[in-house]
């Protein structure tokens, strides 16, 4: 694994960076958002389901591009070949007319099954974090952030939440926000 | 060497190394872009969609960002964009809650309270200044890059450091705290 190394901070080297010499309240205002930036944990990101979905977006942009060409094209013809004019332009017409072009019924189809497909939310609640994610994405659902919070009733790696919840009728590939516990808090 | 050779993989094998670069740049830097986010708008939520929007829209064109110098830079910058767009959007309403919840009940109690003036204040100024401010002190950024990132003008960045800075002087400061502050400052 190749780890990604952090901004770089000098990438240009007209500009000067921060001057060594702050004052105490610069020091201050530093200090203070170093910490604040440090309270809470980073939600876990799901990039897996981002360049799903954005694969997802794109083929169904192209089918459906293609498609309007497609559906042009069929018009174009229509109107260059006017019907009755010439026997062999009224039967390319007609055949036309019964098979429609097979990538504009595919465009059909697939913008019809994106506004027709959407799943329930299943529960989620009181599984480990590994199987939550699993059935989210056996019903065609995607995780979107899990975070973590102190729980004194459920078990540490538990989820405690999902949002939206269970039953709630979504697109498929939708985001589920889970919540996980993190066990009690001590102190 | 890692640019170079991704480079070349990503010529050779296209999709493939997208693939494994972005998720990867998705767990090892959202972290980082997550406390950008927090710190610019005091509050999880926002925080929460600001980097998800952002990581969504790098994904559509990871292949050009990727092959960027740094593409943490980059998903930065869109992050920083949205959140400027979207409280312009909101007709400068605060976006922000009010300083959020004490987490670490350990640190010294003061500590915090003086902390606390010092990001409220922060969260008090105008959305661009806030941006200038924290990409200053937190990310040590210079004026130039500053100012290439926002699409401003290094003469602006500069004058919204200045401005902000001493508005953050005067909010953070009460007269009751004054008194308090250089002893605290002087034990770190």
């Amino acid at each position: 694994m190749i780890p990604i190394p952090a901004a770089r901070r000098d990438d240009d080297p007209l500009s000067a960076a921060a001057p060594p010499t702050m004052t105490a309240f610069e020091q201050r205002l530093t200090q203070a958002m170093e910490d604040f930036a440090n309270r809470p944990q980073s939600p876990r990101y799901d990039g897996d389901g981002i360049l799903r979905r954005t694969r997802r977006r794109r083929t169904l942009l192209a089918v459906t591009a293609s498609g309007a060409v497609a559906l042009t094209c069929a018009g174009v013809t229509l109107a260059l070949h006017p019907l009755g004019h010439s026997p062999a332009a009224a039967t390319a017409a007609v055949a036309d007319h019964r098979r429609p072009p097979a990538s504009a019924s595919a465009a059909a189809t697939a913008t019809a099954t994106a506004a027709a497909h959407r799943v329930t939310v299943p529960s989620a609640i009181g599984q480990t974090e590994n199987i939550a994610v699993r059935e989210l994405n056996a019903a065609g659902l995607s995780v979107g952030t899990v975070r973590s919070a102190r729980s004194d009733t459920v078990a540490p790696g538990l989820v405690i939440a999902e949002s939206p919840g269970l039953g709630t009728l979504v697109p498929a590939g939708a985001r589920v926000a889970l919540t996980v516990s993190q066990g009690p808090a001590h102190h | 060497v890692r640019i170079d050779g991704r480079r070349v993989k990503a010529h050779r094998s296209g999709t493939g190394s997208e693939e494994i670069d972005f998720v990867e740049f998705v767990r090892q830097r959202s972290p980082a872009l997550f406390r950008t986010a927090y710190v610019l708008t005091g509050s999880q939520d926002v925080a929460e969609d600001l980097v998800q929007e952002a990581l969504e829209k790098a994904c559509r064109h990871w292949r050009r960002i990727s092959d960027a110098e740094s593409p943490e830079a980059y998903v930065r910058r869109v992050m920083v964009n949205l959140a400027n767009d979207r409280w312009r959007r909101l007709g400068r309403a605060r976006e922000t809650s009010p300083v959020p919840d004490r987490a670490d009940p350990r640190d010294a109690y003061q500590r915090v309270e003086l902390h606390d003036e010092v990001i409220r204040a922060l969260q008090a100024l105008p959305m661009g200044m806030r941006t200038v401010v924290v990409l200053h002190y937190l990310h040590d950024m210079g004026d130039q890059q500053i100012a290439a990132m926002l699409g401003i003008s290094s003469t602006a960045v500069r004058s919204q450091l200045a401005r902000g800075l001493a508005k953050l002087r005067a909010d953070a400061t009460p007269d009751r705290q004054q008194a308090l502050i250089p002893q605290i400052e002087g034990t770190r």
